[in-house]
């Protein structure tokens, strides 16, 4: 029965189109059907807690985002008029979220000392990122590179980090990340370009393999 | 330089871009840096999501359908709180609930432990057989002073005879007092009644022409 929300096959032009896909889903869920509920969760579960992972500095408090944006794509399933597909929408609600998040974790702990100051006395955002307990093991196990992908995105600024991640991995369109994101499509070349460059100058340097870390092929 | 990897030039912007990058050393080393830079993020890891996420969507997913269809309508929602106030007072209720037979039971414990003590019930002595609940007093022996026919008139005494079986006191019912009178008082023997096999006070009526025992 699950399968029948999923696609329809037209006997003239084959396979369903995503956006008829998206109609019907949507509709089914505005009507209250159980099983149009559990199929938004099986097919946005993943993709959601994704993006919400890489849009938060602290991927911790993940979990909680995450049903916070599926409550609200129940409560306000009747406000999505198809002009957009159903995950531009969802991703939506999922970058309103984190950052509402954030805002919300500034006003608690804006009285926290901030672990360590520039020389100047200032603080910049980086300094703010919270620590993601990585430890050595993790280093060797999982990856240096990727370990070090995975801080440079976190300690870049969230409005560019939005950006990046929509485009880089979560591969979506400059017109889509636009509809996400509720701006121009100038504002999000800019703000890819600048996250890019944001990134690629904290990794300066860093990506290229260094001689401590080169393996002795000859006794491998 | 952004847009070019992203093919989001068109020309002849694309072919300035393709020049630029072959001539100056600088450029084309950041444009390599930002595909490598992208090449890393497209191969991160998709985060896992843990296992119990699922299970709790799908339970949020059950109380927003139970919430939509209780506003769906105002049937629906008086069905909803009467639904509600049967539970809320099934809850209240459920501790001072006892199982039938045990609260039948318990119940009619209390109300007899409750009401017997306050029921009287009305006891005729002289209607009851003897038994070893309760038996009278009674003479073992007339004294030897007693010379019964020396007076005409019919003497009627009741005594009060202790737990010991000894006279305590008198009432003369009729008759005259004589000294006859006292000294078979004085000198008679008499058994003590009985409460439940234990000696206790009781009364004996002696007629000088004749003894009638009473309780």
């Amino acid at each position: 029965m699950a399968d029948s929300l999923l696609f329809e096959i037209n006997p003239e032009s084959g396979v369903e189109s995503p956006a008829r896909a998206d109609a019907r889903l949507a509709s089914a869920l505005r009507e209250g059907s159980q099983e149009a509920y559990e199929l938004l969760v099986a097919r946005f579960q993943q993709p959601v807690y994704n993006l919400v992972y890489r849009l938060m500095a602290d991927p911790g408090d993940s979990y909680d985002v995450v049903q916070e944006v599926f409550l609200k794509v129940f409560r306000n399933i009747g406000t999505f008029r198809n002009q957009s597909s159903l995950k531009t929408w969802i991703y939506r609600i999922a970058v309103n979220e984190v950052h509402n998040y954030r805002r919300w974790l500034f006003r608690h702990r804006r009285q926290e000392v901030v672990l360590e100051d520039d020389s100047e006395g200032g603080k910049n955002f980086g300094d703010a990122v919270a620590d993601r307990g990585r430890s050595p093991y993790d280093y060797a196990l999982n990856g240096e590179k990727r370990v070090m992908i995975e801080d440079a995105l976190a300690r870049i600024n969230p409005i560019f980090r939005a950006a990046v991640v929509l485009r880089d991995v979560e591969d979506l369109s400059y017109e889509e990340i636009a509809d996400v994101l509720d701006i121009s499509l100038g504002t999000v070349k800019s703000r890819i370009t600048r996250g890019r460059e944001a990134m690629r100058r904290q990794l300066e340097g860093q990506l290229e393999p260094q001689p401590a870390f080169q393996w002795d092929t000859a006794a491998g | 330089m952004s847009r070019y990897m992203d093919n989001r030039l068109a020309q002849p912007e694309r072919s300035n871009v393709i020049l630029h990058l072959a001539a100056c050393g600088e450029c084309a080393t950041r444009y390599e840096q930002m595909v490598e830079l992208r090449r890393n993020l497209r191969s991160l890891p998709i985060a896992p999501a843990p296992a119990r996420l699922a299970t709790d969507l799908h339970v949020l997913a059950s109380r927003e359908l139970v919430r939509r269809r209780r506003r769906s309508s105002v049937s629906a929602l008086m069905q909803s709180w009467g639904d509600r106030a049967r539970l809320l007072i099934d809850n209240l209720m459920r501790p001072l609930a006892l199982p039938f037979v045990g609260g039948g039971l318990t119940s009619a414990l209390f109300m007899f432990g409750i009401l017997m003590p306050n029921i009287g019930f009305i006891h005729n002595p002289a209607n009851d057989t003897p038994s070893g609940i309760y038996t009278e007093a009674s003479v073992i022996k007339v004294a030897a002073f007693a010379s019964p026919g020396k007076s005409s008139d019919d003497t009627v005494v009741e005594v009060y005879i202790d737990g010991q079986g000894h006279m305590v006191d008198y009432n003369l019912l009729q008759g005259k007092m004589t000294g006859e009178i006292g000294n078979l008082l004085l000198f008679s023997t008499f058994t003590p009644a009985t409460m439940f096999m234990q000696p206790t006070a009781g009364k004996v009526v002696i007629r000088r022409s004749q003894i009638v025992v009473k309780g």
